[in-house]
């Protein structure tokens, strides 16, 4: 009877090989994951590792708090550390020994802000108004319009300090500063873009435009007793600042070649040109001066030598003259006449062989004589050369 | 013996899931509070309270709550915001003598009572909504109460801006605090500009002035030449004056050390005079002269009859003077 043995139970000996292939299964999984946390671990424990580069001042906050280390706020630069992964740790760093550069358009024609140039001569906008809200300037004392373009060179000074006392928000070249002209919107960049513009208000709006135009470079202005816009804006930007404590350090601000507004380009070109035409003036009255001075002196000393050597020569002719009449004068007692005719003749002599036209006219018994005389008489002429095919 | 030995072969798991159980919680009932944030907790939406009506605020750290929905969270920085004025931006404001000016205000500001900003306020973008109304009201009111020249002024003592700008701010602090709970700690004005149709008026005034200036300078520059002109011919005529001065001196001097020497014509003046007079002929008579002589004048007296006469000499000049030999006719 095949009923009396025992059938093979197929269903469950194939239950029994699945159930063993799943073991086998999560024997590997759980390798696996185990070999999964140990790299995980290990990741853990290297990824907390950071360095803190020269140029930054690095902040650990744990959960959120500032911790201290080595009991300061700020980690010492040039050193690797630890934290623990995020959440716990996050380490905030910021570029403290970097300059940063910031230029601020509220006082510049509207334009693309990555083109910071000049604003061209153009001839259409001569009359045209300024809209309110689309053209930056500045209004100076006397209330006329000038465009600037400031930039201000910082760095961070006190990390912690401007860090968490000032919100930051995107950096400038990102979404902020494309969105439109306003740069930065609500940061520490902002606060120093918004108190330049501020310190450069201020400051212009007690300067006419004739000191704004020539004392806007250099620090002192020479001979003008007043420093230089630029200086001025600089000093009361770092008051501005230091009473804000923002834990920046300001060093330095410039401006560029302030400009008249389009409109009135023109007229300031004239009075450059105007400026131009005064110095020029000046220039040749001083080169006159120069040459009727240079002129008069010449003469002058040309006056002096020649009394000089009119003093030498009268004193030495004189001498001269006395020395040869005493010695005429003893041949004169000697025989008076002859000498006299000697000396005359010797004198009529000389003078007409040095005479080119002489006449001489006999003498008619009255004593009465006509003589006509030519004056001035034309020269003779050269013969005039025949002309080229004349006979 | 043999369950533990199960156990311990899967301590991978257990610790995994521990952890992840640890994580899980945490995040349900743990909360960071950020040195830069404000935090404060709601319960069922309404902020947890201190004492009175003082809101509780976390100090940075780590802090517990009951799970969400129970409890939430609110955050907001507790940072300085800066904050251009959109609202009135472009708006004219008048002065108190009747000028009408654009003035752009920037503030910085924070939460200074996070229990009534979130009440009242809640997100950036609100608090600065609430801002411009501030501000605004309170920029109207105090620039309508100072002069143009306040503003703009080339005496800088009379140039009140840091003022006007300190009186704004009280006026604004303390409205943005108790109604908002905003604390206003710093304004300015980031712009002052004119209208549209005064900014033409403004183009033709500077246009005058430079033109005013072009003329100074050429007028300036032909006045300051013509001096410099008249001044240098003046030197130059000064110093030919000085010098013919000096030369007249040192021609004097020469005729009088020339005068010792005359002396010694004085013992025949008129041999001394004659012998002059040949001087003077000799040098006055040049080249290009023409001479016209009589036969009476020595020697072409030799020309006239009788020539060959020796007794018809020279008159001594000491007895007769001329020596043209007409006396002797």
């Amino acid at each position: 009877m095949t009923e009396g043995r025992p059938k093979p139970d197929v269903k469950a000996e194939s239950v029994g090989q699945g159930v063993q292939a799943l073991v086998r299964t999560f024997h590997v999984l759980f390798f696996l994951l185990r070999l999964l946390i140990v790299v995980i671990l290990a990741y853990l424990v290297f990824s907390g590792v950071f360095y803190v580069r020269e140029h930054e001042a690095a902040m650990l906050f744990r959960f959120g708090e500032l911790t201290k280390t080595d009991g300061k706020d700020i980690l010492t630069s040039g050193k690797y550390y630890w934290a623990w992964p995020y959440p716990i740790d996050r380490v905030e760093r910021i570029p403290a020994q970097r300059s940063i550069t910031l230029t601020t358009p509220a006082f510049w024609p509207t334009q693309n802000p990555n083109q910071l140039e000049a604003p061209k001569p153009n001839p259409e906008a001569e009359g045209q108004a300024l809209r309110p809200g689309d053209g930056g300037y500045v209004v100076t004392g006397d209330a006329n319009i000038m465009h600037m373009l400031w930039t201000v060179t910082y760095r961070v000074r006190d990390a912690r300090r401007y860090y968490l006392g000032f919100f930051s928000d995107v950096a400038p070249s990102d979404a902020a500063m494309a969105q439109a002209r306003k740069g930065p919107q609500r940061g520490a960049e902002a606060v120093i873009e918004s108190v330049l513009a501020n310190a450069v208000l201020q400051e212009v709006s007690a300067w006419s435009v004739e000191d704004v135009l020539v004392l806007s470079r250099g620090s002192v202005a020479e001979g003008q007793g007043r420093e230089g816009l630029g200086h001025a804006v600089e000093r009361r930007l770092r008051l501005l600042l230091d009473k804000l404590d923002v834990g920046i350090e300001v060093q330095q601000v410039s401006l560029t070649e302030p400009q008249p507004p389009l409109a009135t380009q023109g007229a300031f070109r004239e009075v450059v040109d105007a400026a131009q035409d005064y110095r020029m003036e000046l220039d040749n009255a001083q080169a006159y001066e120069k040459r009727v001075i240079t002129e008069a002196e010449g003469r002058s000393a040309r006056i002096l030598a020649d009394a000089k050597a009119y003093r030498t020569r009268i004193v030495e002719s004189v001498k001269a003259e006395s020395a040869y009449f005493t010695k005429i004068l003893d041949e004169y007692e000697k025989n008076p006449k002859t000498m006299l005719v000697a000396l005359y003749t010797d004198v009529i002599r000389d003078v007409l062989r040095r005479v080119e036209t002489k006449y001489v006219v006999h003498s008619r018994a009255d004593g009465r004589q006509e003589i006509r005389l030519m004056l001035g008489a034309e020269p003779e002429k050269p013969p005039t050369p025949a002309t080229p095919g004349e006979e | 013996m043999n369950g533990n030995r199960t156990y311990m072969q899967h301590w991978p798991v257990i610790a995994l899931a521990l952890l992840v159980c640890a994580i899980f919680v945490a995040a349900l009932i743990a909360f960071e509070v950020k040195e830069t944030e404000y935090a404060v907790v709601l319960r069922f939406g309404k902020p947890r309270i201190e004492s009175g009506e003082t809101v509780k605020t976390y100090t940075p750290g780590l802090h517990l709550k009951w799970p969400y929905p129970i409890e939430t969270v609110w955050r907001h920085d507790n940072r300085l915001q800066c904050y251009e004025l959109r609202k009135g931006q472009v708006e004219q404001v008048q002065t108190a003598d009747d000028y009408q000016i654009i003035v752009t205000t920037f503030v910085l500001w924070k939460v200074g009572e996070p229990g009534l900003f979130l009440k009242r306020v809640g997100t950036a973008e609100e608090a600065e909504k609430k801002l411009d109304d501030v501000i605004r009201n309170s920029r109207n009111i105090v620039i309508g109460r100072r002069n143009l020249t306040e503003f703009i002024n080339v005496d800088a003592k009379q140039v009140k801006i840091p003022e006007i700008e300190t009186e704004i701010l009280l006026l604004a602090k303390e409205v943005a605090l108790t109604r908002y709970g905003i604390d206003v700690q710093h304004l300015g004005f980031k712009h002052l500009g004119f209208p549209e149709a005064v900014s033409t008026k403004v183009f033709a005034r500077m246009k005058a002035e430079r033109n005013r200036k072009s003329e100074k300078y050429r007028a300036e520059g032909k006045r300051d030449a013509q001096r410099i002109r008249a001044e240098a011919d003046l030197a130059a005529s000064e110093k030919l004056t000085t010098a013919e001065a000096d030369a007249k001196r040192i021609r004097a001097e020469g005729d009088r050390n020339a005068a010792e020497y005359y002396a010694v014509f004085r013992s025949n003046p008129e041999l001394a005079a004659f012998l002059r007079k040949l001087d003077s002929l000799r040098e006055s008579l040049s080249e290009k002269t023409t001479l016209i002589l009589d036969t009476n004048t020595p020697p072409f007296d030799l020309l006239q009859p009788g020539a060959t006469l020796l007794e018809k000499g020279v008159t001594a000049p000491g007895r007769g003077g001329a020596v043209d030999g007409r006396e002797r006719k």
